[in-house]
């Protein structure tokens, strides 16, 4: 292929996708076709602004997200150039920046092929889902535009009822797949898989989630606005098809969130590889590798990507997925890796696994590749760092000051990770990680001293606390949503407090347990 | 269903085109209200006069806060924090970061967005709280009107001192143009069959001579004079006097507020009367007229307060032709603003020359510029409600109104009071 530098169009690039596509399709990636779309900057700003979708259901918040990037614009301040974006689906929506080079064009197809294959294959991205959502917001977009102008509702009513949703909606199922852990009987799982392999129909589904989230002390409801959707008396059939367009939403961005990690490392793997592949083969020159190629994918993995809290998630997948690669090849034949520097590296896993008397599992029965397909299919990034992340990994990865601390506007290494004490730094990487970045704030009961009060209560994860004035604003919304006295149960400074609001009254009481 | 991947330009069929704007209006609809407290105090940091329209100002303020359960420091926030601002509201305006406003912009924060609008814009819509029509159909009464004759069309007959020599000149062109040169002045009747039809509408057959002869013109039928009218027009210019108190009482927070305050009349007035002259007279127990509105605003003096001394030099401009400031000739508007009390013997004198200038001027304002304080339905200060007493009857009571502003949230209201606009207006 020829460096067409800056000067090309839209048509130009359609011989790389189509090159992209078989060469990925080779590799044995399987995927939904993708539909790109070529944009400049300022529609590549809307996009962001709509995750990538490729319409949306009317918000202010999106105004609002496009107006801080133009903010930010005009200061030069926008901490991320983004190359693409990828919305999953059946086809998936990708859009290409138009100032992208060729070359990096090139980089960002077969990166949005990485992107499109893991979200085909991983379990976390729920089969049908995407599907079902693109048409999903289609209605969503018609059916709040319905209500915002119809007189009885109104804008300011429909607005109340979404933000207040949204603002919920994040506190889903901590596990996707383990749907009704905290609460029903071994035949509701049964019952469940059933209607999964059948194909349930909605009045089945609405029934068995109206059972599942009510709460009790034993079995705290995790999922706040699916039983805000099912026990909340006092909402209207609108209000609560609100909440079903919100929920809907958050359930394709939950996946996401929980395996940020491995898809962008996964990804990353895929542009590195099928670029290298045309190297080799002599489809892109020297120059076209070398002088460019490399130098952005590398600007993309290092440790410290501009503005994505450290470490960069590209740059932690991209060399998880490397270290298994060397380990199991290495594992099965050493003859397999490539290069005395892998050899060294598979020396140093294999002393560390045999010093802590554990090796993970398939180790000499399955290689690299398939091992690397097994985890972008099975894992979230908590469970991927816990089974695979080891001292040599996190050493060739340079997380060696896992404990730092900004003093005078120089950061103080507090402790470095070594030997001893790699695993209390693993642990706290996987605390920032995934679904435990959010609290975890449950429904433990919605008729609280007979009163109808709804009670919750944060479950710590660790010593961090809720931010008080973000807790003020959610309590305020689900007091709107509830319309009777919220009571939130959550741990500051050591002790217990018991948060109270009713929906009389702005004011928030505290209390101590 | 496509079964490959393909590429294709955004073209503005795509849905979310027609989304975008929609959707930054209803987040700008969100932020109005934080957004215009944000004005009137940014109006603060302006000149008065000197600003012009189209400078740029650029407005930080807080978005309309999106709330999830969030890990986060609390430190920062201080003990009991959940006791002192527990307030669930979403209230966006009472900002926690107000202090970081101006100055070399930091990064946004999180949660910011900044506005970047023109200081007319940002007049507009600090004028727009005032709901201006109303202010104007209250100015319109009370402006001055003059009769004066004006020219309108041409006539054929008149007097002599009305002849429009322009129009009569041009008149006569168009009959030299008629007579061209090579033409003869008389022909015999062989000569005139000779001409082409065209040219024979030029001539005349004359029996006393048998002779055709080129058509005279009537000289008259040139001559044009300007038809004269009366019309009644509204002068459109006018003064704004504005006094302030320069006893030591008045501080910082009161000069402020007195800035913004007297900003807003003079942009809601310059709307109406685009060449409006501002004059500044400052007084202590003496008063003195300023001319530099930095002096005007950031001055202080010391010593009691005679407020009529002030009213004295507004008089004097009144009686005096030359002083540009004479009723008949311009619209006059003063406004007075004061942090207390004026001194208790001059109060008789105050408010009789103010009853004399209220009767000659269009609108007289007397503020009171009290920071800290409950604003009441009542004024204040005692001078102001002996004043009340005295003017808010009789002919010239709608030319007087009063003010008390206690805080920068005041001065809309101040202002809309002022120009006597109630709240039910519309």
């Amino acid at each position: 292929m020829k460096d067409l530098g800056n000067n090309y169009r839209s048509d130009d690039l359609l011989p790389v996708i189509e090159k992209a596509e078989a060469l990925a399709q080779k590799k044995g990636l399987t995927f939904h076709p993708i539909e790109f779309r070529f944009s400049n900057g300022q529609q590549m700003q809307e996009y962001i602004a709509y995750h990538g979708m490729p319409r949306s259901r009317p918000s202010w918040v999106f105004g609002k997200a496009i107006e801080r990037q133009r903010a930010e614009e005009r200061y030069n301040l926008s901490s991320t150039f983004v190359y693409e974006l990828i919305a999953a689906g059946k086809p998936n929506r990708a859009c290409l920046r138009r100032e992208n080079s060729f070359v990096g064009q090139m980089l960002v197809i077969a990166h949005c092929f990485g992107h499109a294959d893991f979200s085909h294959n991983n379990d976390y991205f729920a089969p049908g889902r995407h599907e079902r959502l693109f048409r999903r917001i289609e209605y969503a977009d018609k059916r709040i535009t319905e209500l915002r102008n119809n007189p009885l509702v109104g804008k300011e009513r429909v607005d109340a009822i979404v933000d207040a949703a949204v603002a919920i909606s994040h506190q889903g199922r901590r596990n996707q797949l383990l749907a009704g852990m905290y609460r029903g009987s071994k035949d509701k799982h049964k019952l469940e898989d059933l209607k999964h392999e059948l194909g349930y129909s909605l009045g089945d589904r609405l029934s068995l989630e109206e059972e599942m989230t009510s709460p009790s002390p034993e079995h705290p409801v995790e999922d706040l606005l699916l039983h805000q959707r099912h026990h909340n008396s006092r909402l209207s059939d609108w209000e609560k098809d609100l909440l079903d367009i919100v929920y809907e939403e958050a359930e394709y961005f939950a996946p996401i969130l929980e395996t940020q990690i491995l898809n962008e490392g996964w990804a990353c793997r895929t542009h590195y590889d099928m670029m290298t592949d045309w190297y080799n083969e002599g489809s892109i020159s020297h120059d076209m590798y070398l002088g460019q190629f490399l130098k952005q994918h590398h600007g993309v993995v290092a440790p410290l990507y501009q503005g994505a809290a450290p470490p960069n998630p590209y740059f932690v997948g991209f060399h998880l997925y490397d270290a298994i690669r060397v380990w199991y090849d290495g594992s099965l034949d050493p003859k397999l890796l490539r290069g005395e520097q892998d050899r060294e590296y598979f020396k140093e896993l294999q002393e560390d696994y045999r010093r802590i008397e554990h090796t993970p599992p398939d180790t000499g029965v399955m290689s690299g590749w398939e091992k690397m397909l097994e985890l972008r299919s099975w894992y979230r990034d908590t469970s991927a760092l816990d089974a695979f992340l080891t001292y040599p990994m996190m050493k060739r990865m340079h997380l060696f000051s896992y404990l730092a601390q900004i003093e005078d506007g120089s950061i103080i290494t507090k402790e470095q990770v070594n030997r001893e004490n790699w695993e209390k730094a693993k642990s706290l990487l996987i605390r920032f990680t995934g679904e435990n970045r959010i609290p975890d704030v449950r429904v433990v009961d919605d008729n609280y001293n007979n009163k109808r009060i709804l009670y919750l209560k944060h479950f710590p994860l660790d010593d961090r606390e809720l931010y008080v004035p973000q807790m003020f604003g959610v309590l305020g919304h689900m007091v709107r949503l509830w319309k009777r006295p919220v009571h939130l149960e959550t741990h500051m400074k050591g002790e217990q407090y018991l948060f109270k609001i009713r929906p009389d009254d702005p004011k928030i009481n505290v209390e101590t347990l | 269903m496509i079964d490959k991947s393909t590429i294709t330009d955004i073209t503005d069929a795509d849905p979310l085109r027609g989304r975008v704007e929609s959707d930054i209006r209803d987040h700008w609809e969100k932020i109005n209200g934080p957004l215009n407290k944000e004005i009137i105090k940014h109006l603060v940091k302006e000149d008065i006069i000197k600003s012009k329209g189209n400078e740029k100002i650029r407005i930080r303020i807080r978005s309309y806060p999106e709330y999830t359960f969030v890990f986060g420091d609390n430190s920062q926030i201080g003990e009991g924090a959940g006791k002192d601002d527990g307030d669930a509201d979403g209230d966006p305006g009472k900002s926690d970061n107000s202090d970081k406003k101006g100055g070399d912009a930091p990064p946004l924060g999180p949660g910011e967005t900044e506005v970047e609008i023109s200081l007319d814009e940002a007049l507009e819509r600090a004028l727009g709280i005032l709901s201006l029509p109303d202010l104007e159909e209250k100015i319109h009464k009370e402006a001055i009107k003059e009769t004066r004759r004006v020219t309108k069309g041409y006539k054929k007959h008149g007097m002599q001192r009305h002849l429009s020599v322009r129009r009569t000149m041009r008149n006569l062109n168009r009959v030299r143009i008629a007579y061209r040169g090579d033409m003869e002045i008389e022909l015999t009747p062989a000569e005139y069959e000779a001409l082409t039809e065209e040219q024979k509408r030029f001539y005349r057959f004359d029996a006393a001579s048998n002779s055709y002869r080129f058509r005279e013109i009537y000289v008259g039928d040139a001559e044009r004079y300007r038809r004269k009218e009366f019309q009644t027009e509204e002068i459109t210019s006018a003064v704004l006097v504005l006094i302030r108190d320069f006893s030591g009482s008045m501080g910082e927070k009161e000069r402020m507020l007195v800035r913004v305050l007297f900003m807003l009349v003079l942009r809601a007035l310059r709307r109406e009367y685009p060449d409006i002259v501002v004059r500044f007279i400052g007084h202590t127990v003496e008063a003195w007229e300023i001319t530099s509105e930095q002096e005007f605003i950031n001055g202080t003096g010391g010593g009691g307060t005679v407020m009529s001394s002030a009213s004295e030099i507004v008089e004097s401009w009144l009686k005096d032709p030359q002083s540009g400031c004479h009723p008949d000739m311009t619209n006059i508007f003063v406004f007075q603003a004061t942090d207390g009390e004026n001194a208790s013997e001059d109060n008789g004198k105050f408010i009789n020359l103010t009853e004399t200038i209220v009767a000659l001027i269009n609108l007289y304002g007397f503020v009171e510029v009290m920071p800290g304080q409950q604003a009441t339905q009542q004024p204040r200060s005692d001078t102001a409600r002996a004043l009340l007493a005295k003017l808010s009857s009789g002919s010239n009571a709608k030319k007087f109104s009063w003010a008390t502003i206690t805080s920068p949230d005041d001065i809309v209201g101040g202002v809309k009071r002022l120009f006597g606009i109630k709240k039910g207006d519309k």
